[in-house]
């Protein structure tokens, strides 16, 4: 692999458009998408009534009672901020899974996290229990991460070390073992309905966004965001293989586990409320690459922001294609990040052979 | 999440609306708070007869109709099920303005404003998008199912038609038209007895089928938790699958041979059975996997619509009837 650094210095894009600029950039269109995003449904909410009822509540009001309003302002909204919020932290979790395993194709997916969080969501799911009520399934798919993360790192730890290579293949194997539980427990369940929701689960959506849900997943997934950037230097170096990293005085196991612990943190959480949404940790932190090169510090936040960006409208497209119908949101995110994700490839140029 | 517990008709709070009256005219009854339990056992408190009525299946709808109390729905989802009913009630129901074809997705639903939602599903949230439980508490709406299972164990077989009287019971105390729920479940419990009545000691050993078998791939059956397993009790049949308790069970063709079904149900309309109504049931006679089978031989393949016999419905009965009467025909 030649060096992130190098890569850097190649690319095309620093010249191209000032950081700060592609920064607000990105920001404004943030906001605007969200605004805009709100407008569009199944049902017909026109723009000037839509407008009047985010004005109305941003500025403190109340709940009217009108149709308008509840759609508007408890069903919409939220859902729209869950997507972005879930989109920033699948993204980032993304980039920091490769970092840490320095391979361009891994994702929570890889190392067995989004499977593990998928074994304890249906197991709440087809036994039925729920100990803590609504909580009980995100509760469940956290647990499941968690122990997901906690097995494979033991296991992939060979005499005080924690080397990508072990990781990606214990954790690929323990997302096998997880997959094949989750479809097990799938096919016995006598339940149709519950087979529904463990279908709908395991390829995700967002129609769970509430306001009530929200807060506790934008805090965790800020305050992960916040911890990475502390350590995005750092995590250059670990790009850069053991031996570097050791000369640059970084202890790379140490920094291995701390940024696994942060990523099964983020990923469990957002987990938790969407389900399985797939692909994009593993396109997203691509992209920003593309735009902004491979150092950390500048492509997390672009990361953060075209995550959001992209399940935004993915989730949009999975709300109105077929209307008033609704696709699970993972068909979207591969439907719209494939051919997007090759358009920016071929128009960047990006050579390929860095990762040869 | 909701696991269904079957609440018995009995310990259901039926007192509290002693008040309908016997012409049972739905708004004019002023009742105090009404309590029914849900599928879990949880209570549900009405303080008001509900007004705006959202049925996310046409089969709520059906109930509703039949009580009396169809003016109350603002909107059905999955109309599918009207097709199966006959007049005065099939002119009613065309009338109520249609959300969806399927299950209405939580925003749709919410824009009517209900201040109660309906399934004759076994829960909330089940397709993609569909209103969960949580969904009805944002839009302040209260939300009933009919519950399929026995108390207590999720794979108790079902025998009778308790879910559809007690679904039938629960609506009629939560309109306050709890008489004419009793007149219904009355009418029902009546043609269910006749039918049992006219059946013979011999019981036709059954295999319900849902899509016309495809060799080499398993088969699907209706398990013993669902109304088409109560049915074919009722009829004075026997599933030959009692054993798998799933609305869509999976089985596999040798169990099939060996079990040797006399008759062959086929349950038509399921979405996703590739051929529809009587072609589907050509399909199967011609079928080679069940010509070694006694119902093969001797042709004894028979048919419902899937509107009259999948889920809790007034329209059971009429399923009964045709089982019954096919059953024991020749």
């Amino acid at each position: 692999m030649t060096t992130a650094l190098d890569e850097r210095r190649a690319s095309p894009v620093r010249h191209a458009v000032p950081y700060p600029v592609l920064l607000t950039a990105l920001a404004a269109v943030l906001v605007v998408s969200a605004l805009l995003a709100t407008g569009v449904g199944p049902v017909g909410v026109p723009a000037d009534e839509v407008a009047r009822i985010l004005l109305h509540h941003l500025g403190g009001g109340g709940d009217t009672g009108a149709a308008a309003d509840l759609i508007v302002w408890r069903i919409r909204f939220p859902r729209v901020l869950l997507g972005a919020v879930v989109g920033a932290g699948l993204a980032l979790a993304g980039a920091v899974v490769q970092g840490v395993v320095r391979n361009p194709v891994a994702d929570p997916y890889l190392l067995g996290l989004s499977h593990g969080a998928s074994v304890g969501a249906v197991l709440v799911l087809t036994t039925g229990a729920a100990v803590l009520g609504a909580l009980t399934l995100p509760a469940a798919a956290f647990a499941g991460a968690t122990a997901a993360m906690a097995v494979v790192l033991v296991m992939a730890r060979h005499r005080g070390r924690l080397l990508p290579m072990r990781l990606i293949l214990v954790g690929v194997a323990f997302g096998h073992l997880f997959a094949g539980l989750t479809s097990f427990m799938l096919a016995r369940t006598d339940s149709s309905a519950a087979q529904q929701q463990i279908i709908f689960w395991m390829l995700g959506g967002l129609s769970g966004a509430r306001w009530e849900t929200l807060p506790v997943t934008a805090t965790v997934v800020a305050a992960v965001a916040v911890l990475l950037m502390i350590r995005a230097r750092r995590l250059n170096a670990l790009v850069l293989g053991e031996e570097a990293s050791a000369a640059l005085g970084v202890n790379a196991t140490r920094l291995r586990w701390y940024l696994l612990v942060l990523t099964t943190l983020l990923t469990g959480t957002v987990v938790a409320v969407s389900g399985g949404i797939g692909f994009v940790g593993l396109i997203v932190p691509h992209l920003a690459r593309m735009l902004v090169g491979a150092d950390h510090r500048r492509m997390l936040p672009v990361t953060a922001l075209l995550g959001a960006l992209f399940l935004l409208w993915a989730d949009v497209a999975a709300r109105i294609l077929i209307a008033p119908a609704e696709l699970p949101i993972g068909i979207l995110t591969a439907f719209l990040g494939v051919p997007f994700f090759l358009l920016v490839m071929r128009a960047r140029g990006l050579a390929t052979q860095e990762n040869a | 999440m909701r696991r269904a517990v079957l609440v018995l008709a009995a310990v259901l709070p039926l007192a509290a609306c002693g008040t309908a009256s016997p012409s049972a005219a739905p708004a004019s009854v002023p009742s105090g708070p009404v309590t029914v339990k849900d599928c879990a056992g949880k209570d549900v408190t009405f303080d008001k007869t509900p007004e705006r009525v959202v049925t996310l299946d046409g089969y709520a709808a059906q109930t509703l109709v039949r009580l009396g109390v169809a003016d109350k729905i603002v909107g059905t989802g999955f109309p599918a099920p009207f097709s199966a009913d006959q007049a005065p009630h099939a002119e009613r129901l065309a009338k109520i303005p249609v959300l969806a074809e399927r299950v209405p997705v939580t925003e749709v639903v919410a824009a009517q404003q209900p201040d109660l939602v309906l399934t004759s599903f076994e829960s909330f949230g089940g397709p993609s998008g569909s209103p969960k439980d949580a969904d009805l508490v944002t839009m302040r709406a209260k939300g009933l199912t009919s519950c399929l299972r026995g108390p207590g164990s999720g794979r108790a077989a079902l025998t009778d038609l308790a879910p559809t009287y007690e679904y039938v019971r629960k609506l009629g105390a939560v309109f306050g038209v709890g008489e004419r729920a009793e007149q219904l479940v009355a009418e029902l419990e009546g043609r269910a007895k006749a039918v049992a009545a006219k059946t013979s000691g011999a019981k036709p050993k059954v295999l319900v089928l849902q899509d016309n078998p495809v060799a080499g791939q398993p088969l699907q059956t209706s398990g013993a938790g669902t109304i088409a397993h109560a049915l074919i009790s009722l009829a004075g049949g026997e599933s030959i699958f009692s054993d798998v308790s799933s609305m869509h069970a999976e089985i596999s063709p040798e169990e099939v041979v060996q079990r040797d079904p006399q008759v062959v149900w086929v349950i038509t309309d399921y979405t996703f059975a590739k051929l529809k109504g009587q072609e589907l049931v050509a399909a199967v006679k011609a079928n080679p996997l069940l010509a070694n089978t006694t119902a093969g031989r001797q042709g004894k393949i028979i048919s419902t619509s899937q509107y009259l016999v999948s889920f809790p419905s007034p329209l059971n009965v009429d399923g009964l009837e045709q089982l019954a009467n096919a059953l024991h025909a020749g």
